[in-house]
C-alpha cells in the first residue's frame, strides 16, 4: 500500500513540461515489429537525453519463452539499428538492467497475477511508485483478453498516490461498432482520463506546430475561413507498398488505414475553432466539433465525392514492382484500395463550402505528407492574365510539410524584375532543418513521454475515434452497396493515382497540388 | 578556393561596408549556401585574443543554432578610438543533403570602447526583427547604456568567472534596473548545473527518498577549486526550494533552518581537483543520496531502506555545450532568480 506522497518540490522549474513520473511500462506483445523498432529506440532515447525518470522499468509481456538476457540483447541489437543516436555501451548497460521479460499467454490469468507479484517487487526495488503504464501493442484481437486480465487481476487498479493507465495502439477497431465495443471494454478497465490512443501523427513536430501557426501567429486567423480561403488538400503519399502488412492491410484498405486516423486528425487540426485554454479536453473538444460538422457521404454520395483505387505493376524509382493482387498473402481478386481520395464538407460557419480534398495512395511517385491551404485568387481587376503572365489558379498557397523536409512555406505573387509587368509566384519558405539545428525528438519519444507525465493532448478521445468511425462507416456503407459496387480504380505504381483521383478535384476547377 | 573558405578565416572589411560585404556574399555562394539565422547572439570580451577564442566556440554553437553572431573584442584602454571588422560564416552540412547552412559572423575590435561605440555599432549590425541575445564574458563594467538595454532579450554571462560574484551581480541588477530591462539573466554557471539537478530532484522522486526530503541532516559536496560559485549555486538551489533559511555561515560551512526538521542542515564544501563538482551527497538518519559524476555521466546512488543504483547523463562539459543548453531553453529562469537570492548572500564576504 503507497501512501499519497508529497510534491517533490526539487521538480518545480526544472522544466516548462510536465515531468514524467517513475513507473513500469508493461508492453504487451514485446516480441513484435513495434517494440523493436519504435519503443525500446524511443525509451533509450529519452534515457540518452535524461528524460527518463531513474526509477523507470520496462517488461515485455509475450508468449514466447526467453530470459530477461536474451530479451535485453534482442531489445540492444534493435536499439542499434533503429535509434537516432548511437547508442553508448555504458549508457545501454545501465538502461537495460532495468528491462525485464515476463513469459506468459494474453489468456492465462496466472500469467498477470504473476506479473503483479513481478511489478510490486520492482515498486520496492526500483522506487516505480506503484504506477503501470500498460501498452497494448498485440493484435487487436488480444486487447479483450489482456484487458479483462488486467482487471481481474487487481493490475487496472491502483492505492491512492499511484496510477495505471494504457496506451493503445491503432487500428481503433474496424468500424464503429467494433469501436465502441474496443471502447466500452477499456472502459470496464481504465477510465478515460487513464485511456491514451496513440495516433502517432500527433507526435510530429510538425503535426504539433499547426496549433502553434494558427493561434500563436495573428496573421492567419483572420484569413483562417471561407470568406479568404478556397479549399485545402491534405496529401499523404507513400512510395512503399504494402510490406509484409497483408494479412492486416487486407481486411482495412487506405480509408481505414490512414484516413479514419491520421487524415482525420490533421483536418481537425486544420479546421478547429481555437480551444479556450491548452488543456487536452479543451483542445479535443474542439476537434470533436470539427468531426461531427463533417457532411456525410452516404451512398448516393459517395461516387461523387469519394475514387478508390488500387495499384498495378508499375515503377518505383525506376525498379519495376508488381500489383498489389501480385503482393504475397493478397488475394488475386482483392478489392481492397491501396488509394482514396475524398471531397469533404465541413458544414459549418468558419468552412461553408469550402471543399476539403483528402488523398492517401501507395506506390505514388513520392513519399510525403503535407497541407495546401489554398486562397481565393486576388480579382483579377489589376493584373490580368494576358498582359502579365498571371493565370487563373495561381493562388497564394500556405503549405505545412509534416514530412519529410518538416517545414511551412507561402506561395505568393511576385514581379519579375525588368521592364515589363511580368508576374511569377515566389515561395518564402521556413524549413525546421535549417532553422532549429537540432533534431526533434521521434513521435513515439513524445508520446511516451506525455503518457508517463499523464498529459492526454496528443491522443485521440474515445469521442474523437467513434465520431471518426461513423464517418468512415458511412463510406464503407456506401462503397459495398448495390448501386456502387464496381467502383475500385486501378492506377500503375509509381502514377499519382486513379485518372478519376484528378476528375474529382478537376470537375471543381482545381487541380491536385503537384508534390 | 572559393570566397566563402576565405571568409572563414575572416574577411576584413570597411564598418561602413559590412552589409553590402555580406549581401554580395550571399549572391555569390547562394545556390550551394543557405543563410540562416533565428537570433542575434553578441558576444562582447576584453580579453586579448577573444576573436579567434571566440570563432571557434561559434563554430560548435552554431550547429545546433542558427544565428547572425556579432563578436566585440574590445581594448577600452586604447588611447585612440579606432574599429575594425571582418566578416566570415559558420557553415554546417545538414542532414543528407549537399546543402550548407551558415550563420554569418561579423567580428569587431574596438579600439577605445564607450557604450556609445558598443550600441552603435550593435544597433547598425543586427539583422532585423530577430531577439538580441547579449553574452557579457569576463567582469561586467556597467558599459551599457539604457538604449541598448532595451533591446537585450537575453543577457549571457557566466559567473563562476567572477572575482567578487556578489559584487557583479550588485552591479549588474542596478543597471538592468536602473535602464528598466525585461531582459531574462542567463547565467553560465547556472546552466552547468541543470543535469545535476535533474538527477538529484529524480532521484528525490523514489518513494523512500520522498520521505527523507524534509529530513535531510547534512549536504556534503566537492568541487573544483576554481568552481565555488558552482557549488554555492547548487547550495542556493536546494535551499531554496527546500525552504531553507541561512542560520550561520562559517568559512566553507553553512548551516540551514529547516522549518519542518528539529535539527539544522549542515552543509559541506570541499575543494578538491576534478570536474566542476564532482560529488554531492545527502545524509539522512538511516542512509544517504549521492551523486558522482563519472565520466560523461552521473552516478547516482540511493542508500538506505532502498538501494537504487542509476547513471543519468552528465551533459557537455564545454562552454559551447553549456551554450547550446541555454540557447535550447526559454522561460525567464524564475527558479534561478531565487536560487541568487541565497547565492549572493553566501558569496559576500567570502
Amino acid at each position: 500500500m503507497t501512501d499519497k506522497l508529497p510534491v517533490n518540490p526539487l521538480l518545480q522549474g526544472l522544466a516548462s513540461r510536465a515531468m514524467p513520473e517513475p513507473c513500469s511500462v508493461v508492453i504487451f506483445g514485446a516480441t513484435g515489429d513495434l517494440t523493436h523498432r519504435k519503443l525500446v529506440p524511443a525509451l533509450y532515447n529519452l534515457a540518452a537525453d535524461g528524460d527518463l525518470p531513474p526509477g523507470l522499468c520496462l517488461v515485455g509481456f509475450a508468449r514466447r519463452d526467453k530470459t530477461d538476457e536474451v530479451f535485453r540483447t534482442e531489445l540492444e541489437e534493435a536499439a542499434r539499428k533503429f535509434s537516432r543516436q548511437t547508442i553508448n555501451d555504458d549508457l545501454w548497460k545501465n538502461f537495460a538492467s532495468a528491462i525485464y521479460y515476463h513469459r506468459s499467454e494474453f489468456g492465462e490469468v496466472e500469467g498477470y497475477h504473476r506479473l503483479r507479484e513481478r511489478l510490486n517487487q520492482l515498486d520496492k526495488d526500483r522506487g516505480t511508485r506503484g504506477n503501470r503504464l500498460f501498452y497494448l501493442s498485440a493484435g487487436p484481437d488480444q486487447f479483450e483478453n489482456i484487458l479483462t486480465n488486467l482487471k481481474s487481476s487487481g493490475l487496472a487498479d491502483t492505492p491512492a498516490g499511484s496510477w495505471a493507465r494504457v496506451i493503445v495502439e491503432k487500428p481503433f477497431g474496424t468500424d464503429l461498432t467494433t469501436a465502441r465495443h474496443l471502447n466500452n471494454t477499456v472502459h470496464k478497465c481504465f477510465e478515460e482520463a487513464c485511456t491514451f490512443r496513440i495516433d502517432h501523427f500527433l507526435g510530429k513536430e510538425t503535426a504539433q506546430n499547426i496549433m502553434v501557426l494558427r493561434f500563436a501567429n495573428s496573421l492567419f486567423e483572420h484569413l483562417w475561413n471561407e470568406r479568404y480561403i478556397d479549399h485545402v488538400q491534405i496529401t499523404a503519399s507513400e512510395q512503399l507498398g504494402i510490406e509484409n502488412r497483408a494479412g492486416y492491410y487486407e481486411g482495412a484498405g487506405a480509408l481505414r488505414d490512414m484516413v479514419q486516423n491520421h487524415l482525420l486528425q490533421l483536418l481537425c487540426l486544420i479546421a478547429m475553432e481555437p480551444p479556450t485554454d491548452l488543456s487536452a479536453d479543451s483542445i479535443r473538444d474542439e476537434k470533436v466539433k470539427v468531426l461531427r460538422s463533417l457532411r456525410r457521404i452516404g451512398r448516393h454520395d459517395v461516387v461523387r465525392s469519394v475514387v478508390r483505387g488500387q495499384y498495378g505493376d508499375g515503377s518505383i524509382n525506376g525498379k519495376p514492382v508488381v500489383g498489389y493482387r501480385e503482393e504475397k498473402n493478397v488475394k488475386p481478386e482483392s478489392v481492397t484500395e491501396t488509394y482514396v481520395a475524398l471531397r469533404l464538407i465541413i458544414d459549418n460557419w468558419r468552412w461553408a463550402d469550402v471543399p476539403f480534398y483528402i488523398r492517401v495512395g501507395k506506390r505514388l511517385p513520392k513519399g510525403g505528407t503535407e497541407i495546401g491551404i489554398h486562397f481565393k485568387n486576388a480579382p483579377g481587376v489589376l493584373f490580368n492574365r494576358d498582359q502579365t503572365g498571371v493565370r487563373d489558379g495561381s493562388q497564394n498557397v500556405l503549405v505545412i510539410r509534416i514530412q519529410p523536409d518538416e517545414g511551412v512555406s507561402l506561395r505568393m505573387q511576385s514581379k519579375v524584375p525588368g521592364a515589363s509587368l511580368r508576374i511569377q509566384p515566389v515561395k518564402m519558405d521556413f524549413r525546421y532543418g535549417t532553422s532549429f539545428g537540432k533534431a526533434s525528438p521521434e513521435a513515439y519519444e513524445r508520446l511516451l513521454l506525455d503518457a508517463m507525465a499523464g498529459d492526454a493532448t496528443l491522443f485521440a478521445r474515445r469521442d474523437e475515434v467513434e465520431e471518426a468511425w461513423r464517418f468512415i462507416d458511412d463510406i464503407e456503407e456506401g462503397w459495398h452497396s448495390e448501386e456502387n459496387e464496381s467502383g475500385l480504380f486501378f492506377y500503375p505504381a509509381g502514377s499519382w493515382g486513379p485518372a478519376e483521383a484528378d476528375q474529382l478535384i478537376e470537375k471543381d476547377g482545381r487541380a491536385w497540388r503537384r508534390l | 578556393m572559393t570566397e566563402l573558405q576565405d571568409l572563414v578565416r575572416g574577411m576584413p572589411v570597411e564598418v561602413a561596408q559590412i552589409n553590402r560585404s555580406l549581401k554580395a556574399l550571399w549572391e555569390q555562394e547562394g545556390n550551394v549556401l543557405t543563410r540562416a539565422s533565428l537570433i542575434n547572439f553578441a558576444v562582447y570580451s576584453e580579453a586579448p585574443d577573444a576573436l579567434s577564442a571566440n570563432t571557434q566556440l561559434m563554430e560548435q554553437v552554431t550547429r545546433e543554432h542558427a544565428c547572425r553572431i556579432i563578436l566585440l573584442a574590445a581594448n577600452p584602454a586604447a588611447s585612440k578610438q579606432r574599429v575594425r571588422a571582418w566578416i566570415s560564416a559558420h557553415c554546417h552540412l545538414i542532414g543528407a543533403t549537399a546543402r550548407q547552412v551558415c550563420s554569418e559572423q561579423i567580428a569587431f575590435l574596438l579600439d577605445g570602447s564607450s557604450p556609445d561605440l558598443l550600441r552603435n555599432i550593435l544597433f547598425t549590425h543586427l539583422d532585423s526583427d530577430l531577439p538580441l541575445y547579449l553574452w557579457w564574458q569576463g567582469e561586467f563594467s556597467n558599459q551599457i547604456d539604457q538604449q541598448l538595454w532595451s533591446w537585450v532579450d537575453r543577457f549571457f554571462f557566466d559567473s563562476h568567472s567572477w572575482r567578487e560574484p556578489a559584487q557583479q551581480i550588485k552591479i549588474l541588477r542596478g543597471s538592468v534596473a536602473s535602464a528598466g530591462s525585461r531582459c531574462v539573466l542567463c547565467d553560465l554557471n547556472w546552466r552547468r548545473l541543470i543535469y545535476l539537478r535533474l538527477a538529484v530532484a529524480q532521484l528525490f522522486d523514489h518513494p523512500w527518498a520522498a520521505q527523507q526530503i524534509d529530513a535531510i541532516r547534512d549536504l556534503d559536496i566537492t568541487y573544483h577549486p576554481e568552481y565555488w560559485t558552482t557549488a554555492v549555486l547548487f547550495v542556493s538551489w536546494v535551499a531554496r526550494q527546500l525552504g531553507w533559511e541561512l542560520d550561520e555561515k562559517r568559512d566553507f560551512e553553512y548551516r540551514f533552518k529547516s522549518g519542518k526538521a528539529d535539527a539544522p542542515v549542515a552543509v559541506r564544501l570541499t575543494a578538491l581537483p576534478g570536474p566542476w563538482i564532482g560529488d554531492v551527497k545527502f545524509g539522512f538518519d538511516q542512509g544517504n543520496l549521492e551523486v558522482k559524476w563519472s565520466g560523461n555521466f552521473l552516478e547516482t546512488k540511493l542508500q538506505g531502506e532502498s538501494q537504487l543504483k542509476q547513471m543519468l547523463p552528465a551533459g557537455g562539459t564545454t562552454l559551447a555545450s553549456l551554450v547550446q543548453e541555454e540557447l535550447a531553453r526559454g522561460g525567464e529562469h524564475l527558479t534561478y532568480l531565487g536560487a541568487l537570492k541565497i547565492a549572493e548572500e553566501l558569496w559576500s564576504g567570502e
